[in-house]
């Protein structure tokens, strides 16, 4: 789970670096999911129901006080305790409901009306109640009271016509009272009113004396009950009819009704905020997806790209390498033909001398033996004759015989030399230049060193311009060493001719340092080390980076190919597994170091390393 | 009925199990409690007058506070009136006077009616404005004839009692507010019932307890017609009905007072002119003098003037004997001692 997470966030990460858009409208998404989601839970159900059950209860409720007010009329209730009870317990459920809906009501208009409609008629309804007690209690009194009264009064009366009359009235009155208080209708009043008047009227006729002997009650006293019977009748009536008929029902159920609405109407918004909810959430989902397999694309587009590079990286490491194989290649190829020709040339030069020297040689040879021997006879000839001629001895002193006979000789030694000295320089050469022995040879590198300044020697000497160079030479005692001496000899030629090169005219004394040791090396092998160092000019550091470098040269265009170094390093590094190291500090001079292993090691024609791209 | 609302029986057969449960609502004499109805040897539920019931539990702790705020004089502007100055418990729950003394000795219109019982009374005060005894606290307290002081001095005066202080916190969860205080003083009434009059313990079957006089002063109670108004368990108090039915009871006055014209000045109603609350009749011994104005010193006068205004009838002195012999019989056990 988490990694999904953080892979989420990376996702994120990468759409907030791109897409600024994005990353606002998921928050918005967001927040209205949230929004949504609380909206939803708006309504409790649990709450709703309730409300339902309650309405229903009150409506039940209603049921039974308006029950209870006809059986008040019915006289089935033997006091008012439970009609008030009901009642309260009624306006408790109402008082309740009310307490419920209020938090509903700033936005259900109608619903407010309804509830306000119920209170109003609930109030009403109680009035009428309060009416229908109070005039039933007397109602009741009066017609429980006038039979009795009735009778108590007739008990009364004489025996006489009147007397008699009066009583057939108020029986009559009576009986029409009675069936008046169970059904009241017009026709019924009327004669109850019309009887009453008979009745007060018969009671006029009677006798003072008659009249004075009955006792309670009095003709007015049956008289105002019955007015009151015939008064109140209706009142009970038409109050029993108004809470019978009181809209109090339909506005509970028209309150049911516009609670129900209100509910379908909430509901449906709550479906609405549902839809719109899992609209919302497919849409993030979408959007999630879609940045997801985006990010998955781009990741992959990332990953193919890095590939690319890394493949490109590597070709284009490799064609470095082959280029530089190349330009090794090149090189070697150009300083091997001009080994080649200059070898050839060399050794065709060399043949060529050779002979004219052999022969000026031997002929000065011979040369000095013949002078030698006239000059012994000229030593005979001024003993035997030692008085000569004044021709002879003017012509001895023209001649400066004394100093021909010195200097004859001398110029045999020095021709001797001369000869002598050409042909250890051919010899040189052709040691030099020894293309034919391409394979290795154990040799002494001090002789390669000697022959190579030997060659260089018209270099050293001093011109007009610039004084002679001084070699040092700090030779140790060094093994032979087993290797490709032309190769070495063309080393040592190409760094002692740079040193010489390194001094410009102005240097006041210039020094070349020969040094050999014998050094012991990292894996064991014995090792040789010729240090050739000069107090020339020296090298930059640039210019010290680049200096194997083929085709690279300090030099102008002309003087040198920039080869010379690069072949070295070839020869001693690839070509006997040894090491060539430069140090250099600019105005004080330069040392090159060269280490050969003793003998030959595995390193013997390994193909050009290229070393590993940075 | 409405036509649409179903047949009564439909409710019954629909009803699941947790509405019939549903008790909390229901005051406790509702025929809408189904279906107990009280049972006695006497056949009570027949007679018009149903015996006191014991006191329900109530929280103690409230009734307590309650108690103390009855009796606190610091309810009144003055420090000095309290609502026991009007409804003392030696004066049976009333003050034996006809009009009542208020603060700084100034005269109040009414005849404080007894605070015993008072909670079986459908309506609170003589011209029922009060639907609750809680409501009926800001009556006279508000009055500047009787306590005359406001809530915010009641209040402050309150808080500054830790004792106060601390009970209502642990009471009410909103502490010293107007609603605590009137729900605290209308527990504490709640409480002053007078259960166990002998007419009670007759009704529930103890028929040796009352004499031949008193049972038939019952009869002619209930044969008058009395028991058409003084009924339910208060012998009263459960409706209204104008003083002066048959004939006009203020004919012979001088001069009519405000507070006479009872509910009238309550609803506007010409009919409800001289209109009042029918008051409980329990302990009306203990009570005197009768009637809003206090105007009525004897019971036998009571009885009198009733029969003649509200019956319209001419009953022999006997026949009041023995009603007010019977109206004796209502006195019951005092609440508490304090």
């Amino acid at each position: 789970m988490t990694k999904l997470f953080v892979f989420f966030a990376k996702c994120l990460r990468d759409v907030f670096r791109l897409r600024f858009v994005a990353i606002v409208t998921s928050i918005l998404i967001l927040t209205l999911l949230l929004g949504l989601f609380r909206q939803t839970e708006a309504l409790s159900s649990a709450d709703h129901y309730q409300l339902i059950s309650r309405l229903r209860t009150l409506e039940r409720t209603n049921i039974v006080v308006v029950a209870d007010a006809l059986k008040i009329r019915l006289t089935l209730l033997p006091n008012y305790d439970t009609v008030v009870a009901d009642s309260q317990a009624f306006h408790a459920q109402l008082g309740d409901i009310e307490q419920r809906l209020s938090p509903l009501l700033p936005t259900a208009h109608g619903l407010e009306q309804a509830l306000t409609e119920l209170k109003v008629q609930a109030a009403d309804r109680d009035i009428l109640l309060e009416d229908l007690k109070s005039e039933n209690a007397v109602l009741q009194n009066s017609v429980s009271y006038l039979p009795e009264a009735v009778d108590t009064f007739i008990g009364q009366l004489p025996d006489s016509e009147a007397g008699y009359q009066l009583k057939a009235s108020l029986n009559r009155l009576v009986g029409v009272l009675l069936r008046y208080a169970l059904d009241a209708d017009e026709e019924t009043a009327l004669e109850i009113e019309r009887l009453t008047v008979q009745v007060e009227t018969l009671a006029k006729d009677l006798t003072e004396a008659e009249a004075a002997a009955i006792a309670q009650p009095t003709v007015e006293n049956i008289a105002r009950h019955a007015r009151f019977v015939l008064y109140l009748k209706p009142q009970v009536a038409e109050a029993i009819s108004r809470i019978t008929h009181a809209p109090v029902g339909s506005a509970i159920e028209q309150l049911a009704l516009s609670y129900e609405a209100y509910h379908q109407q909430i509901a449906q918004i709550q479906r609405r905020y549902q839809r719109a909810l899992y609209a919302a959430t497919l849409l993030l989902v979408v959007c999630s997806g879609y940045f997801v397999w985006n990010y998955r694309n781009s990741a992959y587009l990332e990953k193919i790209n890095v590939e690319l590079n890394r493949l490109v990286d590597k070709r284009t490491q490799d064609l470095n390498c082959t280029l530089k194989t190349l330009k090794l290649s090149q090189s070697q190829l150009v300083q091997a033909e001009k080994m080649s020709a200059l070898g050839q040339l060399s050794a065709g030069v060399a043949h060529e001398i050779n002979n004219p020297i052999n022969f000026i040689y031997g002929n000065v040879t011979a040369s000095e033996q013949y002078s030698q021997d006239c000059l012994e006879l000229l030593e005979l000839y001024s003993e035997h004759y030692p008085e000569p001629t004044e021709e002879i001895q003017n012509f001895l002193e023209d001649i400066e015989f004394d100093f021909l006979k010195e200097d004859w000789l001398n110029l045999f030694t020095s021709m001797k030399t001369g000869a002598s000295r050409v042909k250890r320089i051919v010899e040189s050469l052709r040691n030099f230049s020894r293309l034919d022995e391409s394979e290795y040879k154990t040799v002494d590198l001090h002789e390669g060193i000697e022959s190579t300044l030997l060659l260089l020697n018209h270099r050293l000497k001093a011109t007009d311009t610039s004084p002679a160079i001084t070699v040092l030479k700090n030779y140790q005692s060094l093994p032979d060493v087993s290797c490709h001496p032309g190769a070495i000899n063309q080393v040592f030629m190409n760094i002692l001719s740079n040193a010489i090169d390194a001094f410009d005219t102005e240097h006041a004394e210039p020094v070349i340092t020969i040094s050999t040791d014998v050094v012991s090396a990292d894996d064991g092998l014995t090792q040789v080390s010729v240090t050739i160092a000069d107090n020339g000019s020296g090298m930059t550091d640039a210019v010290q980076a680049k200096i194997f470098d083929p085709f690279f040269t300090s030099k102008p265009i002309g003087k040198g190919t920039g080869l010379g170094l690069s072949v070295s390093y070839q020869t001693v590094v690839e070509g006997h597994g040894g090491r060539i190291e430069v140090t250099s500090t600019l105005g004080e001079g330069s040392a090159f170091c060269i280490q050969l292993p003793v003998s030959a090691s595995s390193m013997i024609n390994r193909p050009p390393q290229c070393e590993a791209a940075a | 009925m409405s036509h649409s609302t179903p047949h009564f029986s439909h409710y019954l057969r629909q009803w699941p199990e947790q509405l019939l449960a549903d008790r909390s609502l229901e005051y406790p004499y509702s025929s809408a409690a189904l279906p107990s109805v009280q049972a006695s040897a006497v056949k009570p539920h027949q007679e018009p007058i149903t015996p006191v019931p014991i006191a329900k539990t109530l929280d103690e702790r409230k009734v307590a506070l309650g108690r103390q705020l009855f009796h606190d004089p610091r309810l009144s502007r003055n420090n000095q009136v309290s609502c026991a100055s009007c409804h003392e418990h030696s004066l049976g729950g009333a003050d034996g006077r006809a009009h009542s003394i208020g603060i700084e000795g100034r005269l109040v219109a009414f005849n404080a009616p007894t605070v015993w019982n008072s909670s079986l009374n459908f309506r609170q005060f003589w011209d029922g404005r009060s639907i609750s005894l809680a409501e009926q606290v800001d009556g006279p307290l508000l009055d500047p004839l009787e306590m005359d002081t406001t809530w915010p001095e009641v209040i402050a005066k309150l808080r500054q009692d830790s004792d106060y202080a601390n009970a209502f916190r642990q009471l009410y969860a909103e502490g010293v507010q107007p609603d605590a205080v009137r729900d605290a003083i209308a527990t504490y009434e709640q409480n002053l019932v007078t259960p166990n009059a002998r007419f009670d313990q007759y009704l529930k079957g103890d028929t040796a307890i009352l004499s031949a006089e008193e049972k038939a002063g019952y009869e002619r109670f209930k044969s008058y017609g009395c028991v058409a108004c003084h009924q339910g368990v208060n012998v009263g108090g459960n409706m209204f009905q104008r003083l002066g039915v048959i004939e006009d009871f203020f004919l012979t006055r001088e001069s009519i007072e405000p507070s006479d014209l009872g509910r009238m000045n309550i609803t506007g109603r010409a009919r409800d002119r001289y209109v009042f609350k029918v008051p409980g009749l329990r302990n009306v011994a203990l009570t005197a003098p009768s009637l809003h104005d206090g105007s009525v010193e004897t019971l036998e006068d009571t009885v009198s003037i009733m029969t003649r205004y509200q019956l319209g009838r001419d009953i022999p002195s006997e026949d009041i004997d023995l009603i007010v012999k019977f109206l004796n019989t209502l006195t019951g056990d005092p609440p508490e001692a304090a």
